[in-house]
């Protein structure tokens, strides 16, 4: 994981006044599935990067433009560096012969074939990175809290999630604390990598006595708050669905009506026209 | 449950310590993965927590930990497919489980961790492959390292499927051993009233 990535979560939800903000948490986590599961029905890299654009639209609406792009930068941008390159040269379905170039005198020939699926694959991650964020980083933590109530998760598995939420954070914080310790006491890091595993050793070590330290007090807290009574769990927020969640599942309806006219017409690659392999997914 | 009856509630203290290591172990394999960018160790560092609370608090804690840590990455970094990845950290609790039931998880009998060591470096990898074609396409990843390695099988065997094993092999063999080898020392250094499992036998 990056650090751009890591920062990411830390930093959590943006609170502001937005058409997306403003939208109930399930019509967004809706989206997130439904444009999830076409990113990988069709397998078509023009049409899963519309996707995309359409998702930084709604980015730009909900005002995290930045997020999103970065998440980009972070994981599709990589992956389409080195899967589009090896990929073009030597996927073992390549047929489709796009140019040569010369490197040291070998002619090396780039294959379609390989060059979409290291296109395509990325994009599709692309779609469902966004989206997830999209949903993530525009939902109130006490909203997804009433969300996951709303689906009739099980009460332990709620308090399991929204922990893990919090507790990641703090523990970031934590880490951090025991690192600048550690450094002040001397720790190297320009080292082998030996020393480098024994380094995260010596990080994980204290942070592991210390969680389990507060898991004895959080099992206090709860347990004084009636956690394992034996009656029924109400959550203290409630959604509710506004004109505006309407409009979007009137939208939904209608794109996936295209896209199901799109895939019984043209089949699964409409624009770009490339064949399904044993594994394209 | 009626209105106004009253009902005796039995503390139930292994089983609450229990519900609330899971998200600690979550977060523990989260703060791993940044942990392993500040430190540069090479390995991901996302898997050692399930290990660990799978030997403290027994294989449902680390299994459920572990899977709810890919859920959060899912729902925020990671995108919808790497819920999947979750599933991975269940074969990874069940390997350490069974490892412990076993009795290869002391670190006095070095020889008896050369077996958990090679199903968590070679057969796990077979698992991980298979989720890595079918759910992300089964290209090179983005570490320079293993995309080397995978472009070399692939050149000198053309086999897809082997390409994309051994590309596992280089990045699971440092990081599962090397998980499995830290759990156990943490375990080893971790006061006896913590550890759940070995309390209950």
């Amino acid at each position: 994981m990056s650090s751009i990535g890591t920062s990411l979560l830390r930093r959590s939800v943006i609170i502001k006044e937005t058409l997306i903000h403003k939208a109930d948490p399930r019509t967004k986590f809706f989206f997130f599935l439904w444009i999830s599961i076409w990113a990988y029905i069709f397998y078509d890299y023009v049409l899963t990067a519309i996707f995309l654009i359409g998702i930084i639209i709604l980015a730009i609406i909900g005002k995290i433009l930045k997020r999103i792009l970065l998440s980009v930068a972070v994981t599709v941008l990589p992956w389409m560096a080195f899967g589009v390159p090896i990929l073009s040269v030597l996927f073992p379905w390549n047929s489709t012969l796009m140019y040569k170039i010369e490197i040291f005198g070998w002619q090396i020939p780039f294959y379609y074939e390989g060059f979409a699926w290291g296109l395509t694959w990325p994009l599709r991650i692309g779609v469902c990175i966004t989206s997830a964020l999209l949903f993530y980083l525009t939902t109130n933590p006490a909203n997804l809290i009433a969300l996951l109530f709303k689906l009739k998760l099980p009460f332990r598995f709620i308090y399991a999630f929204a922990a893990a939420v919090q507790l990641i954070p703090l523990l970031v914080d934590e880490a951090g604390t025991i690192y600048q310790a550690q450094l002040s006491r001397g720790l190297r890091t320009d080292v082998g990598i030996i020393k480098r595993i024994w380094n995260f050793l010596i990080l994980i070590i204290p942070l592991t006595l210390s969680s389990l330290t507060k898991v004895q007090i959080r099992a206090i807290a709860l347990e004084s708050r009636g956690f394992s009574a034996p009656v029924i769990k109400t959550c203290p927020y409630d959604i509710r669905f506004k004109s505006i969640d309407y409009a979007f599942f009137i939208g939904i309806i209608m794109a996936t009506l295209i896209m199901i006219y799109i895939y019984i017409v043209y089949g699964f690659s409409p624009i770009v026209h490339l064949k399904q392999y044993l594994i394209s997914g | 449950m009626e209105k106004g009856e009253e009902k005796e509630v039995i503390p139930t203290g292994a089983k609450i310590l229990a519900i609330v290591m899971i998200p600690t172990i979550a977060a523990l394999n989260y703060v791993g993965g940044v942990i392993v960018e500040l430190t540069k160790a090479p390995i991901w560092g996302d898997t050692w927590a399930t290990i660990l609370g799978t030997l403290i608090s027994g294989f449902w804690v680390g299994a459920i930990g572990g899977f709810l840590y890919n859920i959060i990455m899912a729902l925020t970094l990671w995108g919808l497919p790497a819920w999947v990845w979750g599933t991975a950290n269940v074969v990874i609790a069940l390997i350490t489980w069974f490892s412990m039931k076993l009795g290869w998880t002391d670190l006095k009998k070095p020889i008896k961790l050369i077996i958990p060591c090679i199903i968590f470096g070679f057969i796990y990898p077979i698992y991980t492959t298979a989720v890595s074609i079918f759910i992300f396409g089964g290209g090179p990843l983005w570490k320079p390292l293993p995309a080397a390695v995978y472009a070399a099988v692939l050149a000198s065997t053309e086999n897809f499927w082997l390409a994309n094993y051994v590309q596992n092999l280089v990045t699971e063999i440092p990081d599962k051993i090397i998980s499995f080898i830290i759990s156990l020392i943490i375990v080893s250094r971790i006061p006896k009233k913590y550890i759940l499992v070995r309390q209950r036998s």
